[in-house]
């Protein structure tokens, strides 16, 4: 009887959370909900929000109350939200995942959660945006830059090359963050522009530099307001966040020479799940976050680039129209490959 | 013959243990099952490397030094306010339990920016301080918002001590300094013990703290693994499996010992304070020095942040997130507490699955929590999807993962207790429930209180099950701070930390006059 019962109790437990084993459909799932024609209102929408909520909260708010329709949220880091979609898998009750970075968005596509994004959500995006997957669409870039402390360094003893920092010159002078999400995706970048092998000479060699080890961003920027480092390799817009806190503050940065790989330009993005109940109504939100009155709110509030050209750019930052020349020549598609990043982090010791 | 009614009692005390088997097991089984997709060759590959004996030896090191030195700053603070006649000791505890609601990246922070150029040390005393990090940043920053765990457990079993011992101790000649060693300190090793485990294990799954600090352990290889899920749970497992080694050990030494009560029950009597002397004065600096460290400086800070900055300041956002943290953290610490008590008071009586019971609710503590969380999803999916966006689910895990928390000060007081009280209470016909309210309740209530507060406030800070268990649209103070701190929007993270220290020192304030009342 005890036996019995405890046999019975440990393939509940195996059962309940094993991966769902039936092969995902390959026609998409029509949920129910979703073919139904509610006549009742607008309906609602679940989105998960791999980006800090509170920036991006007042863009859904305007979009509710625009389109009537509720928006639900979920807010997290990117990664962990991805991990919790990929467990969820179809019966999650996620319409959008709106994600910080496009390793995120490649985890949930390469598992086949992402449904296609239809024609008619297309966003006029510039060349820089445009990436070939169909799954998920990008609505605001993010660049890599240098950023540096001039009572330390002048402009002109930068290095022209993110390259250039195996350089003695810069002996433990360095900060960087390893652990980061965005800058784990200039490693892909850098594996997918100049091979494995520099790749992991470029980090055994920044490493052996005594480059100084971070756990984010922040920090980073922190420490060289406190003169702790000289150079810095975070996204662009820390430091704006900074200056429009204390506009004093004595950080500067800078890209790297035109077309390096050191100024990869990073997005975010949403897909739509493959088993989305509210089908209609997140695709009207994508549409939406494509346009121009939020794009001109990533320019004008978050200090982000907006991903369509006919949008005023924010005067702090460099001119979306220059990103072509300054950004290094590279598919948004190839910076998807996390778990080989993070093989090569992980054999160089920086994990 | 045996009363039914009594036996359904008695079976009544069992259902308690068999939720809590039941809770850990759900993540239990996730971790397992994920790491057995693991590949064997890869897997390998990936631990066996020097890299793994560095972070291992760092994580080790770490643990220890946070332990030791919160052990050194606790022990005599419990002392203090329990047994001398030091002045306003209610403060004074207030004080040293308040570190425990300040999130770690705010110490973090804090500490860092008291040097350099742009440094707090700069801008009020005029001189630039060095600025805090690696080894000595964490195991610093670590300590000094970790040892109120050990205050809180030392405090509870000071309160539980036999005054007649220390007394027939001072009869026969010892002074106040050998008292504490021979008769008090071999008393306090059951605290220690369950303090040791509760912090040690919060130093091995920390990443905020010691990466800010610029300090590398284990948890650097656990918060990088989770997009490959396999990885993460085969870390996960070895991390269960290190603290199953610890559980062990802790066993042994607790049967080594044997019973430590002597009077037991039934002392409530207070016995007279020790009068501090001409110490007074130095331990009045060496309070000032350490308050200010572990409270002033990052509260400090957080104000700093708000003053410095704009902040958007949405007063509804604020109240809304206060809600979420309470209507998630009271029940979730109610519900703890009730599932603690009996596990703790069944283990007592040495039967197997008693103590495996027991094991089990502190083997929650040791499972990472985005693991937790995401076992808890998957299963709720797979059997009662309905549970899924409900406050419900997260109480669950919330339960599972800090019930080693409230049992921490249970565990340190009840090895004190004589059963010889509750026997007699058995004798004279009283059924296990009646000796449990009557007899057992009472002279554990410190204990319980302690345990509440460690939960609640655990439980008021906690991000990850926060983030992914949480109904929609729900977001605690913790969490709301937390988002805007990671994007360095200080001046806006500032207002919700505030917040979240407020409602944590008021809650630490009420669950300690409520023990007070009671005693």
């Amino acid at each position: 009887m005890q036996r019995a019962l405890f046999l019975g109790c440990a393939l509940a437990l195996v059962f309940g959370c094993s991966r769902d084993e039936t092969p995902a459909p390959t026609a998409e799932k029509t949920n129910p909900q979703a073919t139904e024609e509610k006549p009742a209102g607008p309906g609602s929408l679940v989105v998960y929000v791999g980006r800090n909520l509170s920036l991006v909260k007042p863009l859904l708010e305007k979009f509710e109350a625009e389109t009537g329709i509720e928006v639900k949220t979920r807010d997290g880091k990117s990664a962990e939200l991805a991990a919790l979609l990929v467990e969820e898998g179809d019966k999650t009750t996620a319409d959008v995942f709106w994600a910080q970075d496009v390793d995120s968005l490649a985890l949930v596509a390469s598992k086949g959660l992402f449904a296609e994004v239809p024609a008619s959500v297309k966003v006029e995006t510039t060349k820089l945006f445009t990436g070939r997957s169909p799954h998920w669409i990008p609505l605001s870039g993010r660049a890599r830059v240098l950023a540096y402390s001039p009572k330390q360094i002048t402009a002109e003893d930068l290095p022209k090359s993110i390259l250039d920092l195996t350089d003695p010159k810069y002996a433990g002078k360095v900060g960087w963050a390893p652990s980061n999400a965005s800058f784990q995706t200039f490693v892909t970048a850098l594996r997918a522009a100049k091979g494995e092998e520099a790749a992991e000479a470029w980090l055994r060699g920044v490493k052996a530099n005594g480059a100084k080890t971070y756990a984010k961003n922040t920090p980073i920027i922190k420490a060289l307001g406190a003169e702790e480092i000289a150079l810095g390799l975070p996204n662009h817009y820390y430091l704006l966040r900074e200056k429009a806190a204390n506009a004093d503050y004595p950080v500067e940065q800078a890209f790297f020479a035109d077309g390096d790989i050191g100024n990869l330009i990073n997005v975010s993005g949403a897909g739509i799940t493959k088993g989305a109940a509210n089908r209609k109504n997140a695709e009207a939100l994508l549409t939406w976050l494509g346009g121009e009155a939020a794009q001109q709110y990533f320019a004008d509030e978050t200090y982000e680039y907006p991903v369509r050209a006919d949008v005023k750019g924010n005067p702090r930052l460099v001119p979306l129209a220059d990103l072509p020349r300054i950004a290094p020549a590279l598919d948004l598609d190839q910076l998807g490959d996390r778990e080989g990043t993070l093989a090569l982090l992980q054999k160089v010791g920086l994990l | 013959m045996i009363d039914p009614l009594r036996r359904a009692r008695t079976a009544a005390l069992y259902l308690p243990a068999l939720a809590v088997l039941a809770a850990v097991a759900i993540p239990l089984a996730f971790v397992i099952l994920r790491a057995a997709d693991a590949d064997p060759a890869d897997a390998r590959a990936w631990l066996w490397r020097p890299r793994t004996a560095e972070l291992l030896l760092n994580t080790l090191a770490l643990g220890l030094t946070v332990v030791a030195a919160s052990i050194a700053i606790a022990f005599p603070l419990a002392w203090l306010v329990t047994r001398s006649d030091l002045r306003w000791p209610r403060a004074v505890t207030l004080c040293a339990i308040l570190p425990l609601a300040i999130p770690g990246y705010v110490m973090a922070y804090a500490l860092r920016s008291l040097g350099g150029p742009l440094g707090a040390g700069q801008a009020l005393l005029g001189v630039t301080l060095p600025r805090i990090d690696g080894f000595i940043g964490a195991a610093l920053a670590l300590t000094l918002y970790n040892f109120p765990y050990f205050f809180l457990t030392f405090r509870a079993a000071f309160d539980r001590l036999d005054p007649a011992q220390a007394e027939a101790a001072r009869a026969l000649g010892a002074g106040p300094g050998r008292i504490l060693l021979a008769v008090h300190l071999p008393r306090f090793v059951p605290a220690a013990l369950a303090g040791a485990l509760v912090v040690g294990l919060y130093v091995l799954g920390d990443f905020g703290v010691v990466s800010l600090m610029r300090f590398d352990t284990l948890s650097l290889a656990l918060y990088t693994s989770w997009s490959r899920m396999e990885q993460g749970a085969l870390l996960a497992l070895i991390l269960i499996g290190l603290t199953l080694l610890l559980l062990a050990a802790e066993a042994l030494v607790a049967l080594r010992r044997g019973p430590v009560a002597a009077a037991g029950l039934g002392e409530a009597r207070r016995p007279r304070p020790i009068p501090l002397g001409r110490l007074e004065a130095p331990v009045w600096l060496a309070l000032a020095a350490l308050i200010s460290l572990c409270v002033v400086v990052p509260v400090g800070t957080t104000l700093h942040w708000m003053l410095a900055g704009a902040a958007h300041f949405d007063l509804g956002d604020l109240t809304a997130a206060a809600a979420d943290s309470l209507s998630a953290a009271l029940p979730a610490t109610a519900l703890t507490v009730a599932l603690a008590v009996p596990v703790a008071w069944l283990a007592r009586r040495r039967t197997w699955p008693a103590r495996i019971v027991e094991r089990a609710a502190q083997l929650g503590y040791a499972i990472p929590s985005l693991a937790l969380a995401l076992g808890f999803v998957v299963f709720a999916l797979r059997t009662v999807p309905s549970i899924r966006d409900t406050l419900a689910l997260l109480w669950i895990a919330y339960a599972a993962h800090f019930m080693m928390l409230a049992m921490g000060p249970l565990r340190g007081t009840l090895p004190l207790l004589s059963t010889r009280h509750e026997e007699a209470a058995r004798s004279l016909g009283c059924g296990p429930l009646g000796v449990l309210r009557r007899v057992t309740l009472p002279a554990l209530r410190g204990a319980i209180v302690a345990g509440a507060a460690l939960t609640l406030l655990a439980i008021l800070k906690e991000l990850p099950l926060a983030k992914l268990l949480a109904p929609l649209g729900s977001r605690s103070l913790a969490v709301s701070a937390w988002a805007f701190a990671d994007e360095a929007l200080f001046a806006d993270a500032a207002p919700y930390a505030l917040t979240l220290l407020a409602i944590s020192s008021c809650s630490a304030a009420l669950v300690l006059r409520a023990g007070r009342e009671a005693a």
